[in-house]
């Protein structure tokens, strides 16, 4: 191929360049540390850097989280600590006083005492970390305890609600007064939704980090300023206290039980109390006609019997007033329903003799104050229950601080792995980078020198 | 028997051819860097009998026929083939790596998804603490930083087209000037043919605005033979028709126009018939696919496919995060309301006008971080915890995050890119080549032209030599009749 001058300058011009862009570029890698400055350099290594760069932020933000989690835990598990000995002392006060060498001026000196820890148990559990009660579930902005004293004596209000409406009164309050005050205020409801506060601590991973205060005291009956209510009573020397709730388990409706017509061969009839079933055998069943009266079927519902062979007259109580059947549950704890069933083709007859338009019955619990008599000596019990359901909740509390121990360790692992990740990815090995630069300077040199003295000579240097 | 001078004149004919070579060499070598010149090459002949010997001729001498241009005409036609291909492949090329991924780039921290990140961050720390007012304007002021790059891009995008409109406009202005210089040129040349003039330099002017029009848009250029002239050589019209469609016609140049439309983009048509110009290769092309691609099959991946991911992009995150705020209450104990909204009131969100609701900017308490409109539950953050899983997970975006979204978008991208990157420097070593064979064809050599120098001045002495050798015979001659 015929070649000019001017080709080989325009060639030497292109491959000095060409050259020049490798070298330009491998200085470039060394300055930034990166492999790529564009995403067309490398599109898969930046798409990889964007998720790596995403993992590597995250996973930052979570040992924050984690930070907090465990500050928030750390003082709720100081809480408890003294919390629990706030009780102890309490155990330690009622065994002094329980013995008879106590003078009444040394059980007036246990009362301040006691009346001192009830205060101290009230703050502990008010305690707050930056600026949150951090035993009030979700409502983190005001003292979630106080004591407040009404007309059936000092009670303990939690979240506004009264923690154990109807716990120990003093035995010398009427009953109409303490009927009057637990109906017309309201009891805190433990049955609502748990109230926990979740921070996110790994990906798809959070942890509960508080602990919510009905689960640290109980409520209703049992709970701790109950035991401290009884406690205070006791050593004002009152022997019994009244306390107001369940007298008696569920009441049912009342059924008409008259013109008992229909019942044949496949009609079944049971009585569910409490999960529990009684049933009545059909013959005994068939014996019920239309000249029945409401009184043999109360004494034929009372023989229902359960798998055992108990009746199920030994566990509720029937009674009828001439126009209708009562079912009353004997026992006041565990009850919850109720429930008459009746099955088989003539049940709708059945049922409507009975009154019943659906076969699920839940009654009305009666509510009435009881009294009760105690020594302070029987209140030891109580304050050991009351330790356990602390105690419960510090294991409880210990378990997620030790997982969040856990997650912390693996965090910081993993934020190594992925900054590795992306630094593998991202970031030029520097020696390799420096080895391509000097090669590609060395290669631009000879290109220089080789072109430079290629484009000069002709055939003129050599005629003149 | 020949005349008694025919001696003389046959060297000095000699003298004459040489000095034409050397006038010719001497032009090839003063225009050795002139663009688009090509060497010039004499064409020498023995001229006809001076003499009959017994039936054999003695000539009388040279005579230079024809000085001629050296040109490849496949060459030149193959050349502006590929050239034209070069420029919608160069231009895309640059476009996307320095313009496009100059906005859209995404490879260090400074960059979209790590304000995304950013604002993950901010919602996390929220959750730790959904009372604290310092913790909410830190989530809504990284919702803005979000939003604003949104907005960024859109209007640089926008920007971008609004360049590559003005660009069409000037490429179109620039193809009018070209085809009307040919166009003259084609005149010139055809009077210069005819009245037996040289048209070699006029064909190189011709040749090199051919060069340059190639780039800007396909041309196929025909030269038709619609007659002969009087000196028996062809009568040659030269046409150029772009994508079929006649351009330049010997002396007659077709303008193009531009006319804005609707959006303020310029749509192309011939000036005289009003159908629109389709170019099928070269930088318009270029440019008009990367104005107006949207990326449909098998429509180019342009700037208003780039603009439409975006759009589609932020209105997608919005309205994902909006239906679960709004299904959480605030600070007040109200239901949310929509946190992304459009600036401009319209009812679809779009890069453009995706903003934090001026509500909620200026009171963070209505980040409906609770599940509940109890007020007292002030650490209530479970609807918060609603939008960290949404955000974080795999279903914000259909079956991905709205990280990996992103990501899909700049992968495309810096494919794109990197494929016309590619295949722009492979076509412009193919058209190095051409044009290399095409120098080589018609570049003038200093080295040739030297050894011609050489060549022809020995020729030169050595007519020289000889009309000195007849100068003595005749002096001789005549001396003996002299006496």
């Amino acid at each position: 191929m015929r070649i000019t001058n001017n080709m080989m300058v325009a060639n030497t011009v292109r491959n000095l360049n060409s050259n020049l862009e490798r070298l330009s570029k491998a200085q470039q890698q060394i300055s930034s540390e990166n492999k790529i400055s564009l995403p067309s350099d490398d599109p898969v290594v930046a798409t990889k850097a964007i998720t790596y760069r995403s993992y590597v932020a995250q996973t930052e933000q979570y040992q924050n989280n984690v930070e907090s989690a465990q500050s928030w835990q750390d003082t709720t598990d100081d809480a408890l600590s003294d919390l629990s000995d706030v009780v102890k002392s309490l155990r330690e006060l009622v065994v002094q006083a329980s013995s008879d060498t106590n003078t009444t001026s040394d059980l007036a000196d246990i009362k301040t005492q006691v009346e001192s820890l009830q205060e101290s148990a009230v703050d502990i559990l008010n305690t707050s970390y930056a600026g949150r009660y951090i035993f009030g579930g979700y409502e983190t902005s005001e003292e979630p305890y106080s004591v407040v004293s009404t007309s059936v004596g000092d009670k303990v209000t939690y979240k506004g609600d009264y923690l154990s409406i109807g716990a120990a009164m003093d035995a010398s309050l009427s009953d109409s007064d303490i009927t009057n005050f637990c109906t017309s205020n309201t009891a805190y409801d433990s049955s609502s939704a748990d109230e926990s506060i979740k921070y996110n601590i790994d990906f798809g991973t959070s942890v509960t980090v508080n602990t919510e205060g009905q689960d640290v005291t109980g409520s209703g009956l049992d709970s701790l300023f109950d035991t401290f209510s009884k406690v205070l009573l006791g050593l004002d020397g009152d022997t019994s206290y009244k306390t107001y709730g369940e007298i008696s388990g569920i009441t049912t409706g009342t059924y008409a039980a008259a013109d008992l017509s229909g019942i044949n061969d496949d009609t079944t009839l049971t009585v569910t109390v409490n999960g529990t079933d009684y049933t009545i055998d059909n013959d005994t069943l068939q014996t019920l006609s239309a000249s029945s009266t409401i009184t043999d079927t109360a004494d034929l519902l009372g023989n229902a019997v359960d798998d055992d062979g108990n009746k199920l007259s030994s566990v509720v109580a029937i009674t009828n007033d001439g126009s209708g059947i009562t079912m009353t549950s004997l026992s006041a704890e565990n009850t919850s329903s109720i429930k008459i069933t009746v099955e088989g083709t003539s049940a709708a007859n059945v049922e409507s003799v009975f009154g019943l338009t659906s076969d699920v019955t839940t009654g009305t619990s009666a509510k009435g104050v009881t009294t009760t008599t105690f020594e302070l000596t029987d209140l030891l019990d109580d304050i050991d229950s009351n330790l356990n359901t602390i105690s419960t909740a510090q294991t409880t509390l210990g378990s997620r601080m030790d997982y969040v121990d856990t997650v912390s360790e693996r965090l910081a692992t993993q934020k190594t792995n992925y900054k590795s990740l992306m630094s593998d990815n991202e970031n030029v090995d520097v020696a390799e980078a420096y080895t391509e630069y000097t090669s590609a300077e060395s290669v631009y040199d000879a290109a220089l020198s080789v072109g430079a003295s290629v484009i000069q000579k002709t055939l003129v240097d050599y005629l003149a | 028997m020949n005349s008694t001078f025919t001696g003389l004149n046959i060297a000095t004919s000699g003298l004459y051819t040489a000095t034409a070579n050397l006038l010719v060499t001497s032009t090839n070598i003063s225009n050795v860097d002139t663009e688009g010149y090509s060497q010039k090459v004499a064409t020498q002949q023995a001229v006809g009998p001076a003499a009959v010997y017994s039936g054999s001729y003695v000539g009388s001498g040279s005579e230079v026929t024809s000085i001629d241009r050296v040109r490849n005409e496949y060459l030149d036609k193959k050349y502006w083939e590929e050239n034209s291909t070069l420029g919608e492949l160069q231009t895309k090329s640059d476009t996307l790596t320095d313009d496009v991924e100059g906005i859209l780039g995404d490879t260090d921290d400074t960059t979209f998804s790590t304000a995304l990140t950013d604002f993950y961050s901010t919602l996390e720390t929220l959750e730790t603490d959904a009372s604290d007012d310092s913790v909410r304007e830190t989530v809504v002021t990284g919702a803005e930083t979000v939003c604003d790059y949104l907005n960024t891009y859109s209007a640089k995008l926008s920007e971008l087209r609004e360049s590559l409109n003005s660009q069409v406009s000037s490429t179109v202005d620039q193809i009018n000037s070209y085809a009307s210089q040919i166009a003259d040129l084609n005149t010139q040349i055809r009077q210069a043919a005819a009245s037996g003039a040289s048209t070699s330099d006029l064909e190189d002017r011709r040749t090199l605005l051919l060069d340059e029009l190639s780039s800007l848009t396909d041309v196929t250029v025909t030269e038709t033979t619609v007659g002969t002239l009087a000196d028996g050589s062809d009568d040659a019209v030269l046409s150029v028709s772009v994508n079929g469609s006649t351009l330049i016609n010997g002396g007659t140049a077709k303008q193009l126009e531009c006319k804005q439309d609707s959006d303020g983009m310029y749509q192309i048509t011939w000036a005289d018939s009003g159908d629109s110009f389709e170019p099928a290769s070269g930088e318009l092309k270029a440019y008009l696919d990367l104005r107006d691609g949207d990326g449909t099959d098998p429509d180019y991946k342009g700037v208003v496919y780039y603009q439409n991911q975006l759009d589609e992009y932020a209105s997608t995150f919005a309205s994902a995060f909006n239906t679960v705020h709004d299904a959480g209450y605030d600070l007040n104990g109200d239901l949310g309301t929509d946190f992304f909204v459009a600036s401009d009131g319209s009812t679809t969100i779009t890069a453009a006008n995706i903003s934090v609701s001026s509500t909620i900017e200026n009171d963070p308490d209505k980040i409906a971080a609770s599940s509940s409109s109890d007020t007292s539950e002030s650490e209530n953050d479970e609807n918060l915890l609603n939008l960290v899983a949404l955000c974080e997970g795999d279903t914000m975006f259909g079956t991905c995050s709205a990280i990996d979204a992103w990501s899909a978008i700049i992968a495309t991208l810096g494919i794109s890119a990197e494929h016309a990157e590619t295949m722009a420097s492979k076509q412009s070593s193919y058209v190095d080549t051409i044009d290399t064979r095409r120098t080589s064809v018609s570049g003038v050599s200093t080295n040739e032209e030297t050894a011609n120098l050489t060549k022809y001045q020995e020729a030169y002495s050595a007519s020289a030599q000889v009309v000195s050798m007849w100068n003595s015979l005749y002096e001789t001659t005549i001396g003996m009749v002299d006496e």
